[in-house]
C-alpha cells in the first residue's frame, strides 16, 4: 500500500469524470451502484493503508509548480493525522452514498447528484492526503466547489442558488486569508510542505509564525463556519439532507480543524494564534448553540448545532489538546451525519423542515426515531456514548491546562447542547402529530446506513487512549494525567449540566406543551440570529453593490467615458468651426490666399531689413 | 516556416477575392480547414522549439526596404506560446461564426484570415517597423468585423474602438522613428534595441509613448472604456479573438519592447503602474458585478484579469512574469470560452440582457456544465488553469510587496461574486419565459469547439510545467534584460 | 521707357487684376482678371530678366504663357459646361465645397 495509497482519492475522482461525460447514455442503476462502490474501493484502500501504516508515507507524483526557488510537488502524505481523517471522510461518505440511493431515488438530477458527490469525496480526500498546503488548497477549494453545487442542487429554487453562491463567496473570502498565509509561509521558509514548516517552525519569529497562523485560520473559519464567517452554514441546508450530512456536518467543516492540527506546531510556536483558535472556537460554541435553541426548521437546529460543535473542536485544538479535538471531530462525524440522516429521513417521510408541523412521529417512524435518539444522546454527552467521551476529553483538557473560563463556557454550551437537541426531538417525535398525515418509515436502504452510524455513535468514543496514542507518531500530541477525583468531578459536573439540558426540554415541550416559552426580546433577538446576516449586508454586501452601480453610472460612464467621448467631440466642434472658413466661394479662397502672401512677405522683407 | 504560418492565412484571403460569393460554405470549410492547418504547423514549431535558448529560434531574416526596415521574423518562448494560443483560437472562432454570420459569408471570412495573419505577425515580428506595421494592419479586419457583423450600436463601438487604438499607436510611432534615428546604422531589431543606451529623460518620455499604446490595448484603467462597447457589439468570433489575443499584444507591448528598451523610463512610472494594474484588478470586478449585459460583463472581467496579467508583468520577479504570461494563455483561454459561450446563449433566446434569462441550465445542461467549469478556471479554482496564474503573480507580488499583493489578491472573491452571480442569473432560477424550455442543448459543432478548451484547463492546471517549461528561459532571460539593461549589451545581437 | 514705368505698368496690371477677382462675381471676367494678373507678373519677370540680363527668366515667361493658355482653355470650358448646368456662372453657382 506503500506505493498506492496515494490512489485513495482518484476511485471518485474516475466515478465523477465518468458520470460527468457519459451521463446522458449510462443507466441510473449502474450510477447506483458505481457511485458508492468506487468510495468503497477508497475507503478499503483507506483502511488497508491505515493498518499497514509506519511512521509517514510520502508520496511525489509529479513536480506541479516549478520556477526559481518556488517548488511545489504533487504530493501525497499518510501519516496518522491523514489516515483518521481518510478513513472517516471515506467510511461516513459510502454510508451517504448508500442512504443517497434512496434518497434522491426520485430526483430528476440523480446522475448529476452522484457525479457531485464523487466528486466532493475525491476533493475531501485529496485535501487530507495532500502533503504540502498548495495542493491541500486544491483540495479545500474543490469542497467548496463541490458544497456549492450541491448546495444549489435544486437550482430551479432562488434560495438553493442564493444560498450555493453564499457559501462559496464567504469561503473565498476565508481563501483570501488562506493564500495570504501561503504566501507568507513561502516566504518565510521557501518550502510549504508540511513536514518542512513544521520541523522548521523554529526557525521563524513568533510574531511572523502568529500572523501567518492567524491568516490561515481565516480560511479555516470559512470553511469550518467558525465567527465571524460562519454565515454560510444555515443557509447550506437548501441542499439535499445527505449532502448536509456528509459536507455540512462530517467532513468539509472539518477541514479547517484538520488544517490547525496538521499545523499544529506552527500554531503553538505563535501561542497567541492558538489562544485565538481556542477563543473563537468556543465563543462561536456558545454563540450558535443559543442560536439553535429556538429555531424551528429541524436541519437549521441542526446546522447551529454543527457550528458550534466544530467550535468544540477548535477550542479543544486551541487549548493545545489537538487529540481531543481530533476525537471529536472523529465522533462527532458518526452522530452529526446520523442527526442529519435522521432528520433526512423525517422530511422524507413528513415533507416539511418544519418543526411545528411534525410531531408525534415516534409512532409511525420507529427505527428513525431510535437512530436520532442515539445520536442525541451522543451529542448530548450521555455517558457510554461517543459524544460523551469526545466532549469531556476537550473540556478535562481545558481544564486541565488552565483555561478555567473556556471550560465554564464549554460546560454552558454543553447544557445548551442537550436542552436543543432533546427539544427537537421532543417537538418532532413526541406529542400529538400536526400538519402532516401520510408519514412513511424510510426504505431500508436508508436505514441501514443509519444503523451502521448510529452503532459507531456508540463505540468510537470508547477509545480516547488509544486515539491519543496513535496520533502520537506526529510529536506534538501530548496525554496528560488528570487525578482520578479531577476527573470524576468534572465528568460529573458535565454529565449533571447534560441531563439539565434535557430535563428543562422534557420540562418545557413535553410537559408544558411548549407553552409559556417567551423570554420576548432574547427570544426576538436569537430566532433572528443574533441579525447577522443583515448586519452584513448593511455593511458589506449593498455598500458594495449601491458604490458600484454608482461608479459604474457617475464615474465609468460619466467621467472616463464621458471624457474620451469629449474628446472625439472636441475634435469633431472644432473640424465644424474651421469648416466654416470653407465658404465654396472663389473669392474667399482668393482673399485668404492674398492676406496669406502678405503676410508671408511682410515678414520675409522684415527679415531682411 | 514562421513566415508560413504567419501569411497562409494572407494567401488564402487573397484567393478568397476571386471565388464568387455564393459558395458559402466553401468558405466556411476552407477556413475552417486553413486555420486547423496553420494550428499544426504551429504545433510543429512547438515540439521543435528548444526550451532551453532564451532568444528567438525559426529566425528569418530578408533585406526589405532598406535602411534598417528588414523583414525578421523569430519566435522565443513567450511569442511562441502566444503564437499558439492564436493559432490555437483561430479555428474555434470560425467553428462558431459557422451559423451566426448569415450575410456577406466571403467577406467575414477573408476579414477573419487578414486578422489572423495581423495577429501572428504581431508576435513573431523581430523588427520594431515590422511590428509596427502588422500593429496598423490588425486593426483593419478588426474595424470592419465589428463595422459590418457588429450589434447595434456597431459603428459608435467600432469608431470608438479605432480611433482610441491610433491614438496609442501614432505616439508610439514617433517613438519608433526616434529610435531608428539614434539606432546604430538604423537598426529596429528588438535585440539591438535593448542595448541602445539613451538618456533617462528621454526614456521616460519615449517609455510614455510606447506605453498609452500598450496601456490602451490592455487595457489599463483609465483606459478602458473602448473595451465593453467594442466587446459587446462585435459578433462571437470577433470578442473571442479581441479577448483572447488583441488584449494580450498591449501585456506582450509592455514586456517585449517597453520595458526592456526603457528600463529607467520604465522604473519612473513603476509605481503609477503597479498602481494602476491593482486598480485595474478591483474596479474591472466592481464594475462587472453590476453589469446587465452578460457579455458587458465579461468584458469588464477582462479589464480586471488583465489588471492581473499586468500587476505580474510590471512586479519584475521571476515568478509573478511567468505567472504574468502564463495568465495571459488562461485569460485567452477561459474569457474565449465565456464569449464563445455568452455567444451561444445569444443564438438561442437572441438576448444578453441577464434580467431577462434564467434557469437556463434545466433546457441546456451541457452548456451550463461548459459555463460553470469555464467560470471556475476563470475566478481561479486550484486545479484548473486560472489558478496557477494567479498564484504565481500573487506569490511573485508578495515577495515584492505584501500590501500590494493583499489588494491584488481581493480580485479572487470578487470575481468568484460577479461570475457566480452571471452564472445564477443565466442560469439558475425558475425559466422566465415558457419558450426557452424548448431551446435545443449544444449541437455537436459546438460542443467540439467546448472539448479541446476544457482539456486545457485541466492540462493546464494539473501539469502547467509541460507549457511554462516552453517559455521559462526567455521569461528570465526578460526579465533580465528589464532588470539589467547591460545584460543586453553582453549578449549584443543576441541571434544575429 | 525707363524700368521703373514698366514695373509700375506691372505693378498697376496686378493691382487691377486683384480689384478685378474680388469686385466682380461672374466667373468669366473673373478668370480675365486672373489672366490680367498673370500678365502683369509676366511683365515684371521680363523686366528683371533684361535687368540681370539672364534667360532663365524669359524662359519661365514662355513656358507660363504655354500653361496659362492652356489653363484658360480648361477654365473657359469648365465655366461653360457650369453655365449650361445651372443657367449662369457666377461664383455662387460654384460654392459646393462649403464646409
Amino acid at each position: 500500500m506503500r506505493e498506492l495509497f496515494w490512489l485513495i482519492p482518484f476511485f471518485p475522482a474516475l466515478g465523477a469524470a465518468f458520470f460527468i461525460i457519459f451521463g446522458r447514455v449510462i443507466s441510473k442503476k449502474l450510477v447506483s451502484w458505481l457511485a458508492p462502490s468506487l468510495v468503497g474501493i477508497s475507503f478499503v484502500f483507506s483502511l488497508i493503508s491505515f493498518l499497514q501504516l509506519k511512521g509517514v508515507w510520502i508520496k511525489e507524483l509529479f513536480s506541479w509548480i516549478k520556477i526559481g526557488n518556488l517548488s511545489i510537488p504533487f504530493a501525497f502524505q499518510f501519516d496518522p493525522l491523514s489516515s483518521i481523517m481518510a478513513l472517516t471522510v471515506s467510511g461516513v461518505s459510502f454510508l451517504i452514498h448508500v442512504y443517497s440511493i434512496g434518497y434522491m431515488a426520485d430526483d430528476w438530477g440523480y446522475k448529476r447528484y452522484f457525479a457531485y458527490l464523487n466528486l466532493f469525496t475525491f476533493s475531501m480526500l485529496l485535501l487530507v492526503l495532500s502533503a504540502n498546503l498548495p495542493m491541500m488548497f486544491v483540495g479545500w477549494e474543490g469542497v467548496g466547489l463541490c458544497s456549492y453545487l450541491l448546495i444549489g442542487f435544486w437550482f430551479e429554487k432562488d434560495t438553493a442558488a442564493n444560498a450555493g453562491k453564499k457559501a462559496f463567496i464567504v469561503n473565498r473570502v476565508g481563501d483570501f486569508g488562506f493564500l495570504l498565509g501561503i504566501f507568507l509561509l513561502f516566504s518565510l521558509f521557501g518550502d510549504l510542505s508540511f513536514s518542512f514548516i513544521n520541523s522548521h517552525v523554529e526557525g521563524i519569529s513568533p510574531e511572523m509564525a502568529t500572523a501567518a497562523a492567524l491568516l490561515l485560520f481565516v480560511g479555516a473559519t470559512g470553511k469550518s463556519a467558525q465567527l465571524p464567517l460562519y454565515i454560510w452554514l444555515p443557509d447550506a441546508m437548501e441542499g439535499p439532507t445527505p449532502v448536509s450530512a456528509l459536507i455540512h456536518a462530517a467532513t468539509m467543516v472539518t477541514a479547517g480543524v484538520y488544517m490547525v492540527s496538521r499545523l499544529f506546531p506552527l500554531y503553538h510556536h505563535s501561542g497567541f494564534a492558538l489562544n485565538v483558535v481556542a477563543w473563537i472556537g468556543i465563543i462561536t460554541a456558545l454563540f450558535a448553540a443559543t442560536i439553535a435553541l429556538v429555531q424551528n426548521d429541524i436541519k437549521r437546529v441542526l446546522a447551529y448545532s454543527t457550528i458550534s460543535q466544530i467550535g468544540y473542536m477548535f477550542a479543544g485544538v486551541g487549548v493545545g489538546a489537538v487529540a481531543a479535538g481530533m476525537f471529536h471531530l472523529f465522533t462527532h462525524a458518526f452522530f452529526k451525519s446520523l442527526l442529519f440522516l435522521a432528520a433526512g429521513s423525517v422530511i422524507h417521510g413528513v415533507g416539511t423542515q418544519d418543526m411545528r408541523e411534525m410531531g408525534g412521529l415516534r409512532r409511525v417512524m420507529p427505527a428513525t426515531f431510535w437512530n436520532f435518539l442515539i445520536a442525541a444522546l451522543a451529542i448530548s454527552g450521555i455517558p457510554g456514548f461517543a459524544g460523551f467521551f469526545s466532549k469531556d476529553e476537550i473540556l478535562k483538557e481545558a481544564f486541565l491546562s488552565g483555561h478555567k473560563w473556556i471550560w465554564l463556557i464549554g460546560v454552558v454550551t454543553a447544557g445548551l447542547t442537550a436542552f436543543y437537541i432533546f427539544r427537537l426531538i421532543f417537538m418532532t417525535f413526541y406529542g400529538e402529530k400536526r400538519g402532516w398525515d401520510h408519514a412513511h418509515e424510510s426504505p431500508v436502504v436508508m436505514l441501514i446506513p443509519m444503523s451502521i452510524l448510529a452503532f459507531f455513535s456508540i463505540v468510537s468514543g470508547w477509545i480516547p487512549t488509544s486515539f491519543a496514542k496513535y496520533l502520537q507518531p506526529l510529536g506534538y500530541i501530548e496525554i496528560k494525567e488528570a487525578s482520578h477525583s479531577t476527573e470524576i468531578v468534572l465528568i460529573l459536573i458535565s454529565v449533571a449540566i447534560a441531563v439539565l439540558g434535557i430535563f428543562v426540554a422534557w420540562f418545557v415541550y413535553v410537559k408544558r406543551k411548549g407553552k409559556g416559552w417567551n423570554f420576548g426580546f432574547i427570544y426576538k433577538l436569537l430566532y433572528g440570529k443574533y441579525y447577522v446576516d443583515e448586519l452584513y449586508n448593511l455593511i458589506i454586501v449593498s455598500p458594495y453593490r449601491k458604490g458600484s452601480e454608482l461608479i459604474n453610472r457617475y464615474f465609468d460612464t460619466g467621467v472616463i467615458d464621458r471624457t474620451v467621448e469629449g474628446s472625439g467631440e472636441l475634435a469633431m466642434n472644432g473640424g465644424k468651426l474651421l469648416s466654416r472658413l470653407q465658404t465654396g466661394l472663389l473669392k474667399d479662397y482668393g482673399l485668404w490666399m492674398t492676406v496669406g502672401i502678405i503676410t508671408g512677405l511682410f515678414f520675409a522683407i522684415r527679415s531682411l531689413l | 516556416m514562421i513566415s508560413a504560418i504567419v501569411f497562409v492565412p494572407l494567401f488564402v484571403a487573397i484567393l478568397y477575392v476571386f471565388i464568387p460569393g455564393e459558395n458559402k460554405k466553401f468558405f466556411k470549410i476552407g477556413s475552417l480547414s486553413t486555420t486547423i492547418l496553420v494550428f499544426l504547423a504551429s504545433l510543429w514549431l512547438f515540439v521543435k522549439f528548444n526550451p532551453a535558448n532564451p532568444l528567438p529560434q525559426f529566425v528569418e531574416l530578408k533585406k526589405w526596404i532598406g535602411f534598417g526596415l528588414n523583414y525578421r521574423v523569430g519566435a522565443d518562448g513567450i511569442s511562441l506560446m502566444l503564437l499558439i494560443l492564436t493559432t490555437f483560437l483561430m479555428p474555434l472562432a470560425v467553428a462558431s461564426s459557422w451559423n451566426y454570420i448569415k450575410e456577406r459569408e466571403k467577406e467575414y471570412y477573408i476579414m477573419l484570415l487578414l486578422l489572423e495573419t495581423g495577429m501572428l505577425g504581431v508576435f513573431v515580428a523581430q523588427n520594431l517597423f515590422l511590428f509596427y506595421i502588422f500593429w496598423e494592419a490588425m486593426l483593419i479586419p478588426m474595424y470592419f468585423l465589428i463595422g459590418i457583423w457588429g450589434g447595434e450600436k456597431r459603428v459608435y463601438a467600432t469608431v470608438k474602438f479605432v480611433l482610441y487604438t491610433m491614438l496609442g499607436s501614432l505616439l508610439m510611432l514617433v517613438g519608433i522613428f526616434y529610435l531608428w534615428k539614434i539606432s546604430p546604422e538604423h537598426s529596429l531589431y528588438f535585440y539591438d534595441l535593448y542595448s541602445l543606451e539613451i538618456s533617462p529623460s528621454v526614456q521616460i518620455l519615449l517609455f510614455a509613448a510606447f506605453g498609452l499604446a500598450f496601456a490602451i490595448k490592455v487595457p489599463l484603467f483609465p483606459f478602458h472604456t473602448w473595451l465593453p462597447d467594442a466587446h459587446t457589439e462585435a459578433p462571437t468570433a470577433g470578442s473571442v479573438l479581441l479577448a483572447g489575443v488583441l488584449l494580450k499584444m498591449g501585456g506582450y507591448g509592455f514586456l517585449r519592447l517597453a520595458m526592456p528598451i526603457f528600463p529607467e523610463g520604465f522604473r519612473a512610472f513603476f509605481p503609477y503602474l503597479i498602481v494602476l494594474a491593482v486598480i485595474s484588478i478591483i474596479y474591472g470586478a466592481a464594475m462587472a458585478f453590476v453589469q446587465k449585459d452578460a457579455k458587458r460583463l465579461v468584458a469588464y472581467s477582462s479589464v480586471s484579469h488583465l489588471g492581473v496579467v499586468m500587476l505580474g508583468i510590471f512586479i519584475l520577479t521571476l515568478k509573478a512574469y511567468t505567472g504574468g504570461i502564463y495568465q495571459m494563455l488562461n485569460h485567452g483561454l477561459s474569457t474565449g470560452a465565456l464569449f464563445l459561450l455568452v455567444g451561444m446563449i445569444y443564438e438561442r433566446t437572441h438576448t444578453r440582457e441577464m434580467e431577462k434569462l434564467g434557469g437556463l441550465a434545466r433546457p441546456l445542461p451541457v452548456l451550463a456544465g461548459f459555463l460553470i467549469i469555464t467560470v471556475l478556471s476563470s475566478i481561479g479554482l486550484p486545479g484548473l488553469n486560472g489558478f496557477i496564474g494567479e498564484f504565481l503573480v500573487f506569490i511573485g507580488t508578495f515577495e515584492a510587496s505584501k500590501t500590494v499583493a493583499a489588494f491584488a489578491a481581493l480580485g479572487i472573491i470578487l470575481s468568484a461574486v460577479y461570475l457566480l452571480w452571471m452564472y445564477q442569473r443565466v442560469m439558475q432560477g425558475k425559466v422566465k419565459n415558457a419558450d426557452y424550455m424548448k431551446l435545443p442543448d449544444m449541437n455537436l459543432r459546438e460542443i467540439l469547439i467546448m472539448v479541446p478548451i476544457v482539456i486545457l484547463y485541466l492540462w493546464m492546471g494539473l501539469y502547467p510545467k509541460f507549457f511554462i517549461s516552453k517559455f521559462e528561459k526567455s521569461a528570465k532571460f526578460m526579465l533580465e534584460i528589464t532588470n539589467k539593461p547591460q545584460i543586453a549589451r553582453v549578449i549584443q545581437g543576441g541571434g544575429k | 521707357m525707363s524700368t521703373f514705368s514698366l514695373l509700375l505698368l506691372s505693378a498697376l496690371l496686378f493691382a487691377g487684376g486683384i480689384a478685378g477677382f474680388f469686385v466682380r462675381r461672374d466667373l468669366i471676367t473673373m478668370l480675365l482678371s486672373a489672366e490680367i494678373m498673370l500678365a502683369g507678373a509676366n511683365l515684371a519677370l521680363l523686366v528683371f530678366s533684361t535687368i540681370k540680363k539672364s534667360i532663365e527668366a524669359e524662359a519661365a515667361v514662355l513656358v507660363i504663357l504655354t500653361v496659362a493658355a492652356a489653363e484658360v482653355a480648361v477654365a473657359l470650358a469648365a465655366i461653360a459646361v457650369v453655365a449650361r448646368k445651372k443657367g449662369e456662372a457666377t461664383e455662387k453657382t460654384v460654392s459646393e465645397l462649403k464646409g
